[in-house]
């Protein structure tokens, strides 16, 4: 364990642990739209940011892909990270105005926002699903499109590779916006435009998992397929 | 004379405009631009204008535009405010600006910089529209009240990294680790062979002088440019993909390329791609040039380098093995329908080292390319007990490093320098201690002693180090009295090599001093018309990379010359300091990841490769610590 200060209180931290985790044992409410404990951090929102002193100056960073170090001394609250965050939402307001969770949040931290219902659901790009099917489900099926040197693209987006993808709708359930549709019915479910077919179970009858998703259980498993057409509730 | 009306270039200010004539400042910034006298210029360090009636709100505007195209979009505030401040200005010049637009552009601008996730969005972003907001406030209020027009004028972009900078192909390192960093590997590949053409190989032998330029080296540790590279190769390679793209329209004009190696390979391919019929003309069996004979297994398997060069024959390139050119017949090869001539022969000949018993020709008093060349094309070496190697390059090393494998008992290296003027790079140098090759520094050969028939001693002086020479390295100066003898079985010399041109005979080819072909710098011609040359036998024994980067140009040189085009070498940042940022503001330190090395013990009995690479995984992870230096340009 090492030392570290947080808005002048001195605290102990485990080595190698972000601020963010340490900042959310304290029970310090921080904002964040890109953030799961379950995942490597991306630092896209730019909400958790803090201010760090680094050389006897006070330095802005995001939280939750930062670590600490013996030491540390951290601010949650000043002036320059509540502006820095509100700026962050206010941004993310600007672009994206009629989703709810953006617009929830821009209005928590300050942003003067419209009356107007928000009905949309944009996707924000804060890489919560590509992390997903990547870290958790590992079929890789969602990937950010990249920008740079010459290449020319209008609006940065996630790229969807139909053929990688099983359908088990991680994505649609990490999804803070609801940008990411998915939809059941009966023998179907439909995801990212692509229809899955929907396995029954062997014993209620019940369609309750793709079958591309129990194959794909099965191959990195190694259960057989026969096995995991029972659903959970009748295992 | 170098005179500026205003710079903030590096944050420091130099003001010319209240009604003086401008004057000369020094301002670390260059005359010109692309060749050209600029007007005006915004970048990530600031502004500078030459002419006092630079036109600033209008720049800004360009600026914006293009540095909407570097944004990634992955962080909340970069993309998003660069939109926001575009869409402050447009409403400004079309007189709905309030009066309060400036300040907002100021807080999105300062919002940005504080935090942004990479240094993207912390320099090129809206820096230095902070400096146009603050130094040329007039011009914009002038803007909102509709005294001043947005003009649309063309203006001219650049955008590089200081890695890129550094890299002698000037590779794009930000794009193809964010690729990787984005689980897009063949995409990372296929941006790589834009302008390398052998991601295994590079990403394996390369010096990576990247690696010494990349900012973080001032925060915690390089990145592993190398070796993300390497994993890009790997990671697609390994599955049997990768085919690179062969033309997208075929053309009949035919080109002969004299040499596989790095820069015949790269111009071969490249011009294949753009459609042209490619013949190479390989004198040796296998394909790869130095990549194939000059560098040991241990450090580039040899179906690394295979299997690119397959890929290449697969797009459409003939290679020819085993087709020595032995008297150059440029006529006979027009006539055969030949419209350009590429010579990269490489530098293979080794040079004398002026030490007694160099002509006795005995067959263990041996040059270092040659004995290398001997040992990848499978000639049976045979292990002695002593052998001293002379030089401190990494042909030595690799022949230090490969004797020892081979069973050599004592593997003693002489260089007439200390350690820190050697040019063989430092992970070879340690690697090579580790396995037990003995360094000797400010040590030179005078004369070897062969007692009948075999080389017996090797006589040495010791040096004293001198002023420094015109390579900028202390000169060896030997001390006289000090010559001692050295019991030897086997001596290397590994000093230094020379293309050989003897089968350039027919012609009058102009060369250099140090007896390398002479070309035109830019587009790589030779006095002979239709006739290039590039790669080692251009510039003397240089590095891989070099010669990939002469083989791309001279691809795009050949093209042009063809066509009846000008070639123009793409725009530089010559005397900008590109590692230069105000404020990189917070970075989290976070160690690289590391390689695998095989045990010392396990590497001195075989040719197995020494270094592993990364899994996708951790080349992912190592991808994102990428801080995304990208810096941007633009400028009338």
């Amino acid at each position: 364990m090492i030392s570290i200060t947080i808005d002048g209180r001195k605290v102990k931290a485990r080595e190698g642990s972000s601020i963010l985790k340490n900042l959310q044992d304290l029970k310090i409410e921080i904002p964040t739209l890109c953030f799961h404990a379950d995942l490597i951090p991306f630092g896209a929102c730019r909400l958790c940011t803090v201010e760090v002193k680094t050389n006897g100056k006070w330095q802005l960073s995001s939280s939750c892909n930062t670590n600490v170090a013996g030491g540390m001394e951290v601010r949650t609250d000043s002036a320059k990270v509540k502006e820095s965050r509100k700026l962050a939402a206010e941004l993310l307001y600007y672009k994206y105005p009629a989703t709810k969770a953006v617009k929830d949040m821009a209005e928590k931290l300050g942003v003067e926002v419209s009356h107007e219902a928000a009905e949309g659901n944009d996707c924000i790009l804060c890489g919560l699903c590509t992390r997903t099917c990547h870290e958790v489900v590992g079929v890789d099926a969602l990937k950010f499109q990249d920008r740079g040197l010459g290449r020319e693209i209008e609006e940065p987006k996630i790229e969807y590779i139909s053929e990688a993808c099983i359908g088990c709708g991680s994505c649609a359930y990490i999804c803070p916006t609801g940008f990411v549709k998915m939809e059941d019915k009966g023998r179907k479910r439909t995801i990212w435009g692509r229809e899955f077919k929907m396995a029954a179970c062997d014993v209620c009858g019940r369609y309750f998992a793709p079958v591309d998703q129990l194959k794909w259980i099965s191959k990195t498993t190694k259960v057989p397929m026969k096995k995991l057409k029972t659903c959970v509730s009748c295992r | 004379m170098n005179t500026v009306s205003f710079s903030s270039w590096d944050g420091k200010i130099a003001d010319h405009r209240k009604g003086k004539p401008s004057k000369a400042v020094d301002v670390k910034f260059p005359e010109k631009l692309d060749g050209r006298k600029f007007s005006a210029v915004m970048g990530w360090n600031g502004i500078v204008a030459r002419d006092a009636g630079a036109d600033i709100p209008s720049l800004t505007m360009a600026y914006l535009k293009e540095a909407r195209k570097l944004s990634c979009g992955e962080c909340s505030v970069c993309m998003i405010g660069i939109d926001k401040v575009t869409d402050i200005m447009k409403a400004m010049a079309a007189g709905k600006g309030s009066g309060e637009s400036l300040a907002e552009i100021e807080e999105i601008a300062r919002g940005v910089a504080a935090n942004s996730k990479c240094n993207f969005g912390r320099s090129s972003a809206l820096v230095p529209v902070l400096d146009a907001l603050r130094y040329f406030k007039e011009d914009f209020i002038a803007l909102a009240s509709g005294k001043k027009k947005l003009a649309d004028k063309k203006y001219s972009t650049a955008v590089t990294a200081p890695c890129m900078e550094a890299c002698p192909a000037t590779l794009d390192i930000p794009g193809y680790i964010e690729l990787i960093r984005n689980n897009k590997f063949t995409d990372s590949l296929n941006l790589i062979r834009e302008r390398c053409i052998f991601p295994g190989v590079i990403g394996r032998a390369c010096t990576h002088p990247c690696e010494e330029a990349c900012v973080r080296n001032n925060m915690d540790e390089t990145l592993a440019i190398r070796l993300l590279k390497r994993a890009a190769a790997d990671v697609v390679l390994a599955k049997g993909d990768g085919a690179l793209a062969g033309p997208a329209l075929e053309k009949k004009e035919k080109v002969a390329v004299v040499g596989s190696g790095p820069a015949g390979l790269a111009a071969a391919c490249h011009l294949r791609r753009m459609g042209y019929r490619v013949t190479v003309f390989e004198a040796l069996p296998k394909a790869g040039g130095m990549a194939s004979v000059g560098i040991p297994d241990y450090r580039l398997p040899k179906d690394i380098l295979n299997g690119e060069v397959e890929l290449i024959e697969k797009m459409g390139v003939e290679i020819r093995l085993n087709s020595k050119i032995r008297r150059l017949d440029w006529e006979t090869m027009k006539a055969q329908g030949y419209k350009a001539l590429f010579l990269a022969v490489g530098a293979h000949v080794g040079s004398r080292i002026g030490c007694g018993g160099e002509d006795a020709g005995n067959a263990d008093f041996i040059q270092g390319a040659v004995f290398l060349r001997n040992l990848a094309l499978g000639k049976k070496i045979a292990p002695k007990g002593n052998v001293v190697i002379i030089g401190g390059g990494n042909v030595a090393l690799d022949c230090a490093r490969s004797c020892l494998r081979l069973g050599f008992k004592e593997v003693e290296i002489l260089y007439r320098r200390s350690r820190a003027e050697m040019p063989a790079s430092k992970e070879e140098i340690k690697e090579a201690e580790e396995e037990g090759v003995k360094f000797t520094y400010l040590r030179a050969p005078k004369n070897v002693l062969i007692k009948s028939g075999k080389v017996a001693e090797i006589e040495c002086i010791k040096m004293k180090l001198g002023a420094p020479d015109a390579s900028g390295r202390k000169r060896p100066i030997a001390i006289p009295g000090s010559e001692y003898v050295l019991k030897t079985d086997m001596v290397i010399a590994a000093t230094g090599q020379t293309p050989d041109l003897d089968f350039l005979k027919n012609y009058w080819f102009e060369l250099t001093g140090w007896g390398t072909i002479q070309v035109n710098p830019v587009g790589y011609g030779t006095n002979v018309p239709g006739v290039f040359a590039g790669g080692d036998c251009v510039s003397g024994p240089a590095t891989l990379i070099e010669a990939l980067n002469a083989g791309n140009n001279v691809a795009r040189s050949i093209d042009c010359y063809i066509q009846g085009k000008s070639f123009k070498k793409d725009s530089g940042f010559e005397g900008i300091d590109t590692g230069k940022q105000r404020d990189p503001g917070f970075v989290s330190k976070a160690a690289a990841e590391k390689a695998k090395f095989l045990a010392v013990s396990d590497r001195v009995r075989n040719f197995a490769e020494v270094e592993s690479g990364f899994t996708a995984k951790e080349a992912m992870k190592e991808a994102q610590r990428c801080l995304r230096c990208y810096r941007l340009m633009v400028w009338e």
